[in-house]
This record gives structure tokens, sequence and C-alpha cells, in this order.
């Protein structure tokens, strides 16, 4: 299966923000709207599978991920397609891709 | 009929009062002599400096100026300075006899004294420890001054402020706190996420009718004799438990499990159970991902004040404070123990 890859060092920023815009700068729901969602929607079309490296930045806030892959999942109101269809790359904090993997499994929660 | 001057009555009052006039007069000079001595060789803008000072009300802060150590004691000491400025009186922070200081009271005192919205327009003066090493942690965290951000190479304690989540601040801060640590520049993606949080969470909770209206501060210290470095973040807001209030979660937590102590509140924050107070069932990770970070070895000595519990979650200690702290305040310590990335 081929692949689409985002690096979010070197396509979005170095320094993510948190949630929203009002909140500071880089937020992860511009990340889901500018890069993520369109990628991703990308990758459906065509069958591949969206690596994401998460690596190179400073780190991550809760919230930025969370508005992220969460928003993503809440776009999809699924979690599997998501799972399914994204792949992560995180050498520099090995806990972050469990993580991500509860926000997107939580994100359409009651 | 004889004058009255020339009476024996009249001239031995007169002479009395002479005599006390002369002992007054004396008496006197020799103050202002010994006055003069005091100030000989003191520059006149020195003297005009302490003639100034003078006027303003002396507030002896507490001997250990630790937020963490002695939180009555500074929760006492800022009371005891918003009063005085409730009555409008200008006050000098008297820090000359303190014999401890950590850099959590300093951002404390910082918060207030640069708050225009607490002092009011009152003057606020202070003073600088007598003992040499605190007088220098004092003058460089522009406590009293600029606030530090100038000459930063010297510095072993950094100070920013801001409304917003600034990832740029948290990212410049972890460089330097890792060049110190560990010896060369490096990333810390626990140290970075507990800092976007906390901004986070003043931005959002800190006042929840108005967003992006509180202000955080934030300093940083250097302990060179330990080698390690400690992170003190704060904000003036409503803390965590008036925000959960409000949301109606303490109710619920109440009548369903009979839990009405902030001390218990907190517990089931940092376990995740808590529902955030934005009412939005996926928002609410702030807190609990900080505690994470503890867990997973991001930093050490994590402390959380707020209203009336301080919580040191690394020796799960809860406290009860007698007195109310009406804001957040987290801290935390990273050294070379902790995960850390090139």
């Amino acid at each position: 299966m081929d692949k689409l890859i985002i690096k979010i060092a070197d396509d979005y920023t170095t320094i993510p923000g948190v949630r929203e815009e009002i909140e500071g700068d880089f937020p992860g729901e511009e990340f889901l709207e500018k890069i993520l969602l369109p990628k991703f929607k990308q990758a459906i079309r065509e069958n591949k599978k969206l690596i994401i490296d998460l690596d190179g930045t400073a780190g991550y806030a809760t919230s930025f991920l969370e508005a992220a892959f969460g928003g993503l999942a809440r776009e999809y109101m699924d979690a599997k397609i998501i799972l399914n269809n994204l792949e992560f790359k995180s050498d520099d904090d090995p806990f972050l891709e469990d993580d991500i993997t509860g926000y997107i499994k939580e994100a359409n929660d009651k | 009929m004889k004058k009255l001057y020339s009476t024996s009555k009249f001239k031995k009052r007169n002479t009395k009062r002479a005599k006390d006039r002369l002992k007054q007069q004396l008496l006197s000079k020799e103050k202002a002599k010994a006055k003069r001595c005091v100030m000989n060789g003191v520059p006149v803008a020195e003297k005009r400096e302490r003639r100034n000072i003078s006027r303003f009300e002396s507030l002896k802060a507490p001997h250990n100026f630790s937020f963490v150590e002695n939180t009555v004691a500074i929760l006492d000491y800022l009371e005891t300075i918003k009063s005085h400025i409730n009555r409008r009186k200008p006050i000098l922070i008297n820090l000359k006899e303190i014999t401890n200081l950590t850099n959590d009271a300093i951002v404390l005192l910082l918060s207030v004294v640069k708050n225009p919205a607490i002092t009011k327009g009152v003057q606020i003066k202070g003073n600088y420890p007598r003992d040499e090493k605190l007088c220098k942690i004092f003058q460089e965290s522009g406590v009293f001054g600029a606030n530090g951000q100038n000459d930063e190479p010297k510095n072993y304690i950094l100070t920013r402020q801001n409304k917003k989540a600034e990832g740029g601040i948290a990212n410049e801060l972890i460089k330097r706190a890792t060049k110190i640590v560990f010896g060369q520049e490096a990333r810390c993606p626990g140290v970075y996420r507990a800092l976007m949080e906390s901004m986070a969470n003043t931005c959002y909770h800190a006042k929840p009718q108005q967003i992006g209206h509180e202000t955080w501060w934030l300093t940083v210290y250097h302990d060179k004799a330990l080698n390690k470095v400690s992170f003190a973040f704060i904000d003036l807001g409503i803390g965590i438990f008036k925000s959960s209030k409000m949301s109606g979660f303490r109710d619920k937590l109440s009548s369903f499990f009979g839990i009405t102590d902030n001390r218990d509140v907190l517990k089931e924050i940092i376990q995740g159970r808590k529902m955030s107070s934005t009412k939005i069932p996926y928002r609410g990770k702030g807190l609990p991902n900080i505690y994470k970070g503890l867990e997973r070895n991001y930093y050490s000595n994590l402390k959380i004040i707020s209203n009336d519990v301080k919580a040191d979650l690394s020796e799960d200690k809860y406290e009860k404070l007698p007195k109310e702290f009406n804001g957040t305040f987290l801290y935390w310590e990273l050294n070379n123990s902790n995960r850390w990335t090139s």
C-alpha cells in the first residue's frame, strides 16, 4: 500500500500550539483544517496510508493533538476509519502514539 | 508702680524659660549633627531616595520567602499587601531580613506587583535581601525593575508573561534549561506539554467569561548547586475548583460519590475522571496530562496550589490550606535524571 506523509515539523511548525487560534498560534484546529483533513481525504481517495511523522518539534500539547486527531475522528464520526488509515512515527516521544490513539477512540464519546 | 519684668517672680520664670529653650536648641543641634554624620558621604540621589522611601509603609516579608515551603505565611503577606493597597497606602516590600528565597515566591510577587488591576495605581517599592546570594537572585528576577528580558545570558532566573499559549516562549525556556541541566540544547516534549497546557488553562479557564484576558507568569530558575532547573507557573484567575464548581461538576461528585473536599476533587481531576469545566466531553485533559508527565519522568517534584488545596503530587500529599489562594500555581523541576531528546 502506497503512503502519503505529513511531517509536522516541516509541513506545519516546530512549535505546535494548543486547541484554538484564540488561545495562541499554530493551533490543532488549524492543523486539522489546513493540513491533516485534506491529506487524509486524499489518502482515502487514493487508497493510501497516511503517515504522520511527529518528530522534530518542541513537543505537543494534549489539546493540540486532541483537536487535530480527535477532531479528525469527529469529522468522520468514526474512530475505526481513522485508525485504519493512519500510521505514526514518533521516536522523540514514545508515549505519543498511544496518547493519540486514545484521543481518536474517545473523540466521539458522549 | 514697679515694672512687671523687674519683679523677682518674672525674672525667675524668664531665666528658667531661657534655660529650657537653650537646652532644646542644643538638643536639636546635636540631633541634626548626628543625622548629618550618618548621611555623610551618601550621594544626593540616595539621600533623596531614602527620604522618599520613608513615606512608604514597610511590610516585612516572611523570613522563609518560599510559596512552596511556606505557603500560608506568603498568602498572609499577600493579603497584607492587598489590604494596604485597598487603603491606598504606598508600600515598601521589605525583603531585608529574608533568609530563604525561591522562584515560586518571586513569580507570585511579580504577578501581584506588576498587575495594574491589583495595584490600582498605588506606589509599590521594595528593597533587596541583606543576604548577598538572595539579593543577586532577586535583582536578576526584575521584580522591582525591568522584567529581566534583556541581558539574559548572565541571568539564571528568567521571567515571562503573556495571555496566550506561546510555543516560542516554551521552546526558548526549555532550550536554556536543558543547556544547563544536560550540557546541551535539547528538547523535552513533556515539559513543553506541561507549559503549553498551563498557558492554555489560564487562557481558557482563569476567567471563564473572558477568554485570553488573564495573564500568566512563569519563572525558570537554575539552582547551580543541585544542578536542577525549577519552573514556577502562576495565574491569578479563579482557580481550579471554582472553575469546576461552575460546571456543576462538584455537585455531581457530591451527590454521586459524597465528595465535597477539594483535595478529593483534585484527585478526581488528575486521574482524568473529570469532565472539563467547558462542559465539552473531549476537553479537560490538561491537568491529567501534566500529572502523566510526572509519571513518565519528564520532570520531578510536581506541585499544585489552587484555592484551598496544596498538592505535592510527587509525594501523593494533599493538604487543605486555611487560607485561600485565588489562582492556580504549578511547580516542577527538571534534573539530569529526567527524560529528554537531543
